[in-house]
């Protein structure tokens, strides 16, 4: 029951959040329903029903397990026809107060010429008075904090979309990738060219409920070794043990391309590793990652 | 309760036409890809299909066209909003405007959530429905569940990019969103008609008010207005901003046929529990307000 009106607490939250256009939405329907003017009844009762069945836990319960349960709360509110009852009933409130102001105007007989003109005036008025709630009912900070300000012509990150312009991508055959999940996120975005051992948002529920493949632990282990995720060794010899495994893992596996972040790429062991084993050499750096590409001399060397 | 029914209200609009054919084509995408789906087919061989059953739908709208609507009467008058309120229409039209640019090009694809981009490339790349995994480029292990096997909102991007030579990235995150934002309008458009008819003032302040909801609404991950701006080529925003308030808007107008388009559009694009999804869960309340009014009405006579 806790756990019901918890769900129901968060969804109803999340749908809010920082707008009041929920809050709007009530008072324009109260506004709609008390006035006796010529209102769509149906439309009026019918949003009245929806969001009554969205604020009672019990039925929003009912409408989520409809809507498969499998998504969060906030997606049953979806079902309210917020944009539409919220824009009629303004054009509604919008249409009394000119209505009253024409009317103030013609008890003072003014001339009819300027009453037009004031009209006018007072009807632009109004307008901004509600564009003014409209935007301090609204918000923009969660359009504005998934908004990344430097983009490219193709919408992808700068950083990102420069790192991705080094690799060399043959169509027939791709190439194998391994990078940090900044890079990943874009990478099969950026072209179907690329394989990974791993996609993004590796341990995001959501989007792994999408597929039925699962990452073993040794994918999620090369995941955080990419990173520097992974726990430390007592001793140093463990330490370049460790990163000799995974550089050898990748030589024989056949990756193209390992980008690490600068941060990364500066450990000592990574670095001395990489340059022991000569299957990888650096092809080229940006600001915040350096790309290592296959050692084409070493692989030659090897098949000979 | 009242029902505006009104001859002005009822009749079919271009923008009626704009969006049944839009529904229509998610209907034939979903036909090319569920064939190319059992059949395992190609990508190819899939876009292919949807491609001549495009065709076909357009001959026979010209068909239509030609031979049945020349033939009605033509329209009596018509209103021109734009001669009428010149500064409301165009002070709509430059927000709408903006919106188009800013979806279109000025911020980085909101992809938390969805694989569509990568779904579509995966298409593109590999000439297979389905069968590749999308986050990684290899073969699935297991696979993906039916329930989102017969979602085809990938496919239609993906034969879009095939047709016209643009990116996955492009059509995704910036022409689709663009489409059904569009839609959008032309569904509140119709909204508009229908709440005020023949109040051209009142249509055009009922869209402006709209164009500004959509504005200043991004505050949360489910608006309309955060559908629309990021993910809007997910089959989410199609549902709750084209086709759950056009079935709406269809339903209390009582156009059956339309309702009924909806709600099966929904289903290709949205995982709905067994076919029932939003917009046949909003017809179904409709419908038993209208029963619950009957039986009061009734009693109330007795």
């Amino acid at each position: 029951m806790i756990r019901l009106l918890e769900s129901w607490g968060a969804g109803k939250g999340s749908f809010a959040e920082n707008g009041q256009y929920l809050a709007l939405f009530l008072v324009v329907l109260l506004f709609l329903c008390l006035t006796e003017k010529r209102v769509n009844r149906e439309f009026t009762f019918f949003s009245g029903v929806l969001v009554l069945l969205l604020l009672c836990p019990f039925t929003a319960r009912v409408l989520l397990a409809y809507q498969t349960a499998f998504f969060a709360h906030e997606t049953v509110w979806e079902l309210l026809p917020l944009t539409a009852l919220l824009a009629y009933g303004m054009v509604f409130i919008f249409c009394e107060i000119t209505a009253a102001m024409h009317a103030k105007m013609h008890a003072k007989n003014n001339k009819a010429a300027g009453r037009e003109k004031r009209n006018r005036v007072y009807e632009i008025l109004t307008i901004v008075i509600f564009v003014v709630v409209l935007f301090l009912g609204g918000s923009v900070s969660t359009a504005e904090a998934v908004t990344e300000k430097s983009v490219r012509r193709d919408r992808l990150p700068q950083e990102i979309g420069e790192v991705l312009d080094m690799l060399t991508i043959p169509e027939e055959t791709g190439v194998l990738l391994l990078a940090p999940d900044e890079v990943v996120a874009w990478a099969r975005l950026y072209s179907g060219n690329i394989i990974m051992p791993y996609g993004r948002d590796i341990d995001e529920v959501e989007l792994t409920a999408y597929l039925y493949d699962t990452y073993t632990e040794e994918v999620r282990g090369l995941h955080d070794w990419v990173q520097g995720d992974l726990p430390a060794p007592e001793n140093a010899e463990d330490a370049w043990l460790l990163e000799k495994t995974y550089v050898e893992y990748c030589r024989d596996e056949g990756y193209d391309y390992l980008i690490f972040t600068v941060e990364r790429a500066n450990n000592d062991l990574l670095a001395f590793c990489l340059e022991q084993d000569g299957g990888y050499e650096i092809l080229d750096r940006t600001d915040a990652y350096v790309i290592y590409g296959q050692n084409k001399e070493s692989a030659k060397q090897e098949g000979l | 309760m009242k029902t505006l029914r009104n001859e002005d209200i009822m009749q079919k609009s271009i923008a009626d036409r704009i969006i049944t054919e839009s529904i229509l084509v998610l209907g034939l995408a979903e036909t090319a890809h569920l064939t190319a789906l059992f059949l395992h087919l190609s990508f190819g061989t899939c876009s292919l299909i949807f491609a001549l059953l495009v065709l076909a739908r357009i001959l026979v709208g010209a068909g239509r066209y030609f031979f049945v609507h020349n033939r009605r009467e033509k329209d009596t008058k018509k209103t021109c909003l734009w001669r009428q309120y010149p500064l409301g229409v165009a002070v709509t039209g430059a927000l709408i405007l903006f919106q188009i640019i800013w979806n279109s090009q000025m911020h980085i694809p909101y992809t938390a959530g969805d694989m569509t981009g990568e779904t579509v490339q995966t298409m593109l790349s590999t000439d297979t429905i389905y069968q590749i995994n999308p986050f990684t480029g290899r073969a699935f292990l297991t696979g993906m569940p039916m329930r989102l096997k017969v979602l085809m909102l990938p496919t239609l991007y993906a034969c879009i990019c095939r047709w016209s030579g643009l990116s996955a990235i492009t059509v995704c995150y910036s022409v689709m969103p663009v489409c059904v934002l569009l839609l959008s309008y032309l569904v509140y458009g119709r909204w508009a008609a229908y709440l005020f008819p023949e109040e051209g003032k009142r249509q055009v302040l009922f869209v402006l008010f709209v164009a500004l909801i959509y504005q200043f609404g991004a505050y949360s991950t489910v608006t309309d207005s955060f559908l629309l701006f990021f993910r809007g080529s997910q089959g989410e925003a199609l549902r709750t901003c084209v086709l759950l308030p056009y079935g709406l808007l269809c339903c209390l107008k009582k156009d059956w046929k339309r309702t009924v388009l909806c709600i099966l559009a929904e289903v290709c694009v949205v995982w709905t529990f067994y076919g029932l999804g939003f917009t046949a869960l909003t017809v179904g309340v409709v419908c038993a307000l209208r029963l619950a009014k009957k039986v009061y009405d009734r009693r109330k006579k007795v």
